[in-house]
């Protein structure tokens, strides 16, 4: 009985002195800025400091997007050192990392990623930043932890729960340029048992020319009104379980002016609209069997849907309409067990079954995904650190992947640490690679998915619509796209306040999926279908310095080095095959290694200033950001020759200067903002607004 | 050492020059001549097949379509993508070459009619909508057909557009789909030896 007195007066006296050290945490947290006593979850799926991750890591805080001012996802990854984005055919704008475009990037939203890909891209303006505690952004592979699409990297959005007893929360209105508003509202609270946390938020906008588009048809972004709400729940079973309960919901619609052909070849006018929606629920379940060992279960239901439909304007008939529909459930447990004084070991194992049924897929497909993975941290020597892990996944529509992970961290001092890490990352077939059944009204080619090509192929020879064939395209199975990848580096903390991190990445990357004619049809035309063959690589260096000058005043800045290219293109060009084609003298002339450029959309170099400035006596807040972007291919190619190697090609590097000022009045915040105060104008990128300035109120309670 | 290496081979040099003034100056068979690059636009497939003779430099009638009278046929009906040589005696290969490098034709490897062209991503691309400008048929740059017309002779053809007027594929009223030219216009650069030999 004593004894155990004794135990419980020993944990209370270790819980104050915890709190007391984490208070003290927090306040060198605010001298500093940022810190790497802050910890991360996403890095290993176990709560580590930043310092102890040998990998590169960024986190960023809820008060550091407020002091951006920004509403939109999109807008404070713009911003971040080695993170370019890049816009797709249809706009949306996705992130690049490490020189990997954004269909190689896992968004995670609390840990369940996000599904809903349109043209490869999670379009990052459907997600608000008002409800958003940090996001965590992991660079490299992390497919050992989480599968599919974590080879560029991983981010992880943690959205916010209720913090105190007393209920909290906030109200704010955002007004920019071009009428966009956006307007949120959300509360929450954290009693002994139960947790919850609300939120609300509209966003429209009226659309915009740009400069460039000022004349044209359709509008270069179009008018939309966008709606989010999410809900949490968490109840605490008793000191050691816990089930929560969280659900998300997303509608948008879009709207625009498009000109169309109609059967006759007459041009008429028509109305697009679009509609994306998303949902999703999470239940889960958290059981600390002893401070040793940790089970979770966590079960996530998702579905995306896009429809859009074409109608003429003059008699409202419909042109054409198409859909687009995904499911996804998986359920995932995660068993952690510190065994001994040395180990931290992570298994994990989990299920997950999508379907999607979308306008010229091939349907009744279900895709099934079992997968285990399991991870050990621990030291080797005194000071050297190591991480190894690996993930298994098994799926049903395209061969079994294996993806390991090492990492190792050797901390020299206090001060300084330097790691390495070498993984395996890979990215599923997409829906369409696999599935799609599309022959192009206007044209009259026909791309077949991987996994009905053969059956399709028959079909056409029955129906007399093939002449020859080329490639038989027989049961081939297609193989996940996949990468090996080295990242090393230092982090460097010589004094409070002053954190510098360097980091060196290479990814190689195989088996990319490309299109690939397989038969010629009677109508001169081919068919394709989609074939492994391609290889790139990535590699750079990347570089981030914070130093905070005086308490209140930090200054930044990041830069990454980045060469990104092709290796099928460059074994051409040493061959000697590739030319381009004069376009003034229309004569044609080998192309050299010299002037290939490498992938599109890539800049060599990038990188960013900041100066931030809090003065705490008058409450107010500056924050001063120029953002670097290097010249890059624009997907442009004026030399008949599809790669990039011409001047013509690249769009000139650009800086944005972006500037937020933030005044607190009691319960109120006041912002006031402008990004591109320079007026650039990039026209391959509609996304970058000149003058784009901001008024905004936020309202605490 | 090196001195009497130097001597050898000014020894090798000075014969083998004698020897080469000696053969060109003896010889009485003249060099085969190059011939004329001559270019041609417009050539009107997009409603038809256009048939082309290549030393008349002339459109020959559909209506001949079943002579030897032409030497290459064009068609961009329906944004087809097609060419053929003559299937009577006619032959055609797609070498990996710019027009310029192909001084000689090469002296097998033809294959009769259209077969040579039926995948047309050998000679020709298809933009689509990754590359700028989008949903264009451009020729393939450093590809060039070499051609065998029914009477035996070689030439060489280069496609240089497949839209009407030899636009600038790199214009502001090409990349916009509303204001590009009309597709199914071909044109080429082409040269024929007369002389029947590979010689360009």
């Amino acid at each position: 009985m004593i004894k155990r007195i004794l135990t419980l007066l020993f944990v209370i006296v270790l819980s104050n002195f915890i709190t007391v050290l984490y208070a003290q945490n927090k306040i060198a947290d605010t001298l500093q800025g940022k810190g790497l006593d802050e910890v991360v979850i996403t890095a290993t799926k176990t709560i580590r400091k930043i310092k102890d991750v040998p990998a590169p890591v960024t986190v960023i805080k809820g008060s550091e997007i407020q002091k951006m001012g920004s509403t939109r996802l999109s807008d404070v990854l713009a911003e971040l050192t080695g993170m370019q984005l890049v816009q797709n055919t249809v706009g949306y704008p996705g992130i690049q990392m490490q020189g990997l475009s954004s269909e190689y990037v896992l968004i995670l939203i609390d840990g369940e990623p996000v599904i809903g890909r349109i043209f490869n891209v999670i379009d990052l303006r459907r997600i608000t930043v008002n409800n958003i505690d940090r996001i965590e952004i992991i660079k490299g592979p992390s497919s050992s932890l989480f599968g599919s699409e974590a080879l560029g990297g991983v981010i992880n959005i943690i959205t916010k729960n209720g913090k105190t007893e007393k209920v909290h929360g906030t109200a704010r209105g955002v007004y920019q340029k071009y009428d966009v508003f956006d307007l949120s509202v959300d509360a929450g609270e954290q009693k002994k048992k139960v947790g919850w946390y609300v939120y609300a938020g509209r966003q429209s906008g009226n659309g915009y020319y740009t400069k460039e588009n000022k004349d044209s048809i359709s509008k270069s972004v179009p008018p939309y009104a966008a709606y989010t709400v999410n809900g949490k729940i968490s109840y605490q079973l008793n000191e050691k379980q816990k089930l929560a309960f969280s659900g998300k919901f997303y509608n948008e619609n879009m709207s625009d002016q498009v000109l169309v052909q109609d059967v006759n070849g007459v041009n008429r006018l028509a109305t697009q609209s679009q509609q994306h929606q998303d949902y999703s629920f999470t239940p889960s379940y958290s059981y600390d069997i002893s401070d040793r060992q940790k089970l979770q279960i966590h079960n996530y239901t998702t579905v995306f849907n896009n429809d859009l439909t074409i109608r003429y304007q003059d008699n409202h008939a419909l042109f054409s309409e198409s859909n687009f529909r995904q499911f996804l459930n998986r359920t995932e447990l995660q068993y952690d067990w510190r065994v001994g004084t040395a180990h931290m070991l992570t298994v994990g194992a989990g299920d997950a079954i999508a379907t999607v049924r979308a306008t010229n897929y091939v349907d009744g497909n279900i895709f099934n995904q079992l997968f285990v993975y399991g991870q050990d941290q621990f030291p080797l020597l005194k000071n050297v650190h190591v991480i190894a892990g690996f993930r298994f996944d098994h799926h049903n529509q395209y061969k079994d992947r294996f993806s390991p992970k090492l990492a190792v961290e050797w901390k020299l001092n206090r001060q300084l640490t330097v790691y390495g890490n070498i993984a395996s990352g890979y990215k599923a077939p997409a829906f369409d690679q696999l599935l799609l059944n599309f022959t192009n009204p206007v044209v009259g080619y026909t791309v077949l998915g991987a996994n009905v090509a053969e059956e399709k192929l028959k079909e056409m020879q029955a129906q007399g619509l093939i002449q020859a064939v080329l490639i038989e395209p027989g049961d081939h199975v297609l193989k996940a796209e996949s990468s090996f990848s080295l990242n090393a580096g230092a982090k460097y903390n010589p004094l409070p306040g002053a954190y510098f991190s360097l980091n060196v990445f290479y990814n190689n990357i195989n088996n990319l999926i490309d299109l690939e004619p397989i038969a010629i049809k009677t109508n001169g035309n081919n068919v394709y279908t989609y074939f492994n063959h391609n290889k790139v690589f990535t590699g750079g260096v990347e570089f981030q310095a914070d130093y905070t000058i005086v308490p209140g005043l930090q200054v930044s800045a990041g830069y990454q080095y980045l060469q990104a290219k092709d290796r099928d293109v460059l074994d051409q060009i040493k061959k000697g095959l590739i030319y381009y084609r004069d376009p003034e003298t229309q004569t044609d002339h080998k192309v050299t290694t010299a002037m290939y450029g490498g992938l599109y959309n890539r800049s060599k170099h990038s990188g960013n200033i900041k100066i931030e400035y809090s003065n705490l006596p008058n409450h107010f807040d500056v924050s001063l950001r120029c953002i670097y972007r290097g010249r890059y291919g624009s997907g442009m190619d004026v030399n008949g020759d599809l790669i990039l190697d011409d001047d013509r090609e690249y769009v000139p590097g650009y800086a944005l200067l972006n500037l937020t000022i933030r005044k607190k009045i009691n319960s109120f915040t006041l912002e006031a903002g402008c990004n591109n105060l320079t007026g650039v104008i990039n026209k391959f990128d509609a996304s970058v607004i000149p003058y784009n300035w901001f008024l905004g109120a936020t309202f605490r309670f | 050492m090196n001195m009497k290496r130097f001597f050898s081979f000014a020894l090798i040099a000075f014969f083998s020059t004698g020897l080469i003034t000696g053969c060109t100056k003896n010889t009485e068979t003249p060099q085969p001549v190059s011939p004329e690059v001559q270019s041609k636009i417009d050539l009107n497939a997009s409603t038809q097949t256009c048939y082309f003779n290549l030393t008349t430099g002339e459109v020959v009638d559909p209506a001949d379509s079943a002579t030897t009278k032409w030497d290459v046929a064009f068609n961009g009906v329906n944004q087809n993508m097609y060419m053929t040589s003559n299937p009577m005696g006619g032959s055609a290969q797609v070498v990996a070459s710019s027009f310029e490098e192909m001084t000689e034709a090469p002296a097998s490897g033809y294959q009769p009619g259209d077969e040579a062209f039926l995948d047309y991503t050998t000679w020709a691309v298809y933009t689509g909508s990754t590359t700028q400008p989008y949903h264009a048929v451009l020729p393939k740059a450093g590809t060039t057909i070499a051609l065998k017309t029914p009477d035996g002779k070689y030439a060489k053809i280069q496609v240089l557009s497949f839209y009407q007027g030899n636009p600038d594929t790199n214009s502001p009223e090409f990349i916009d789909l509303a204001t590009r030219p009309p597709y199914g216009y071909y044109a080429i650069k082409y040269a024929i030896q007369q002389d029947g030999s590979r010689v360009f």
